[in-house]
């Protein structure tokens, strides 16, 4: 009898203990995130924004590739974004001497929205999108007349924010 | 034979074709972010961690992402992690030096979570579409030891993504700003409360009175962050892993028996067998 119940004990131990350790083996903790934000910029080329070579005395001569219903910029919220967003935009000139005033976005291909990009910080051009919302800006630029041949440039910032926060 | 030729270079033609329009693709620049806890608790003197992860399944460009801090209250030090380094990447095969913390390339949606996670990133629940892997910048905060318990400071990190190869004279990026608020609390994991009031002696009370100004309050695992509500994304393989003391040993009680719970249900199994099988084989031979 005892020797039936010292080799049961031995069993049961070369069971459990292997499945005690398996058990306090640590399994990793999900950390929990939340505002997701996804946004996806589509260029129809892959230039960026693409002016070509443009004449001095030029007004708002759009993007080589934009047209009608083809946006310079398509700004798309990803579906697994789970907070309400604005899209704001900004300029800064990184080469040249053309004033930021000559670099212009709209909403719209007529030009019906345009204005000129400012400076730090972004401006809101869209509100309360969501998942899925779509987004057009259509970018043009003046070069007025006397501008000096050379290359000028800008860079463009789009930020999203959570509907509400500031810029 | 001149058929043979016809149909060789047809496909050929097939093969060759797709290469150019892949590379002429439209670009797709995809800026993806998921913020930790944002409400970090975090003792006076040490250090806690709030983190950001990046991720890239909508575009076709790698993401270079730099962070800086832009907004911390005086005194408190904040570091990123990686920091800013130099990244030397090849464009079209010209060499470009890029000045980021991390970069993100275009990853792939599974259907279910990932099982291998590739060091130095990790697996990002995405809700609705599935799971992709992805990186994290952690955060780390240090509150001076002098900062007094409930305190609270808002810390702002600004990141921006840019993409490379853009040749035409406007170039797009994007900006987000990530904020976390810390407040310093008490070290203590027990409850005290003392009221002190001016010319009298400090006393203890067990249970706090509804008017009573509330000095110390009471705050669970210091030192870390601490979800603060269900989410609708869950990260895993995440170094930082449940809440930990400052020393990364699970603190409280509760923890203590959920770690030994299965080896107090092992150990009873096995005492339970030990007396049972004995009895019932007993039984049988009778």
């Amino acid at each position: 009898m005892k020797k039936a119940c010292l080799l049961t004990l031995a069993a049961l131990l070369v069971v459990a203990m292997p499945l005690a350790a398996w058990l306090v083996v640590e399994v990793p903790q999900p950390v929990y995130a939340d505002d997701i934000i996804s946004i996806t910029l589509s260029d129809p080329g892959s230039d960026g924004i693409d002016f070509g070579e443009v004449d001095p005395g030029s007004e708002n001569v759009g993007d080589v590739l934009q047209d009608d219903g083809v946006p310079a910029v398509t700004v798309t919220v990803a579906p697994e974004t789970d907070v309400a967003v604005d899209i704001g935009i900004m300029g800064t000139v990184t080469s040249g001497d053309l004033e930021l005033s000559n670099w212009k976005y709209s909403q719209d291909f007529e030009k019906t929205t345009i204005a000129s990009l400012t400076g730090s910080p972004h401006v809101a051009v869209y509100t309360n999108k969501v998942a899925n919302d779509i987004c057009a800006f259509y970018h043009w630029i003046t070069v007025p007349a006397g501008t000096t041949a050379g290359e000028h440039t800008v860079q463009v910032s789009y930020k999203a924010v959570k509907t509400g926060d500031p810029f | 034979m001149k058929k043979l030729y016809l149909l060789a270079l047809a496909a050929l033609l097939l093969i060759v074709l797709p290469l150019p329009v892949q590379a002429d693709e439209p670009a797709k620049y995809n800026f993806a972010s998921a913020q930790g806890a944002k409400e970090l608790r975090i003792v006076p003197g040490e250090e806690g961690s709030g983190y950001i992860y990046f991720y890239n399944i909508d575009g076709n460009r790698i993401t270079h992402v730099s962070l800086e801090v832009s907004q911390a209250p005086s005194g408190w030090e904040v570091t990123i992690e990686p920091p800013l380094s130099d990244t030397h990447v090849l464009v079209n095969e010209m060499p470009v030096t890029v000045v980021e913390n991390l970069y993100v390339e275009p990853w792939e949606l599974y259907p279910d979570e990932p099982g291998d996670v590739p060091e130095g990133m990790v697996s990002i629940k995405v809700p609705t579409r599935g799971y992709t892997l992805g990186k994290q910048a952690r955060i780390l905060i240090s509150v001076p030891e002098d900062t007094p318990l409930g305190t609270t400071g808002t810390m702002n990190i600004a990141a921006e993504a840019f993409w490379l190869g853009q040749s035409g004279s406007a170039a797009i990026k994007q900006a987000r700003d990530f904020t976390f608020n810390v407040t310093a609390v008490s070290g203590s994991t027990e409850y005290t409360e003392t009221i002190v009031s001016e010319g009298e002696e400090p006393e203890t009370a067990g249970t706090p009175e509804p008017s009573a100004p509330v000095v110390e309050p009471a705050q669970p695992t210091p030192g870390t962050e601490e979800p603060e509500k269900p989410a609708s994304s869950v990260i895993e393989s995440e170094p930082s892993g449940p809440p930990l003391s400052p020393e990364g040993e699970s603190e409280t009680g509760e923890n203590i028996i959920m770690d030994w719970l299965p080896v107090i249900i092992a150990g009873v199994v096995v005492i339970l067998g030990a007396i049972l099988i004995p009895v019932l084989v007993s039984r049988r031979r009778r």
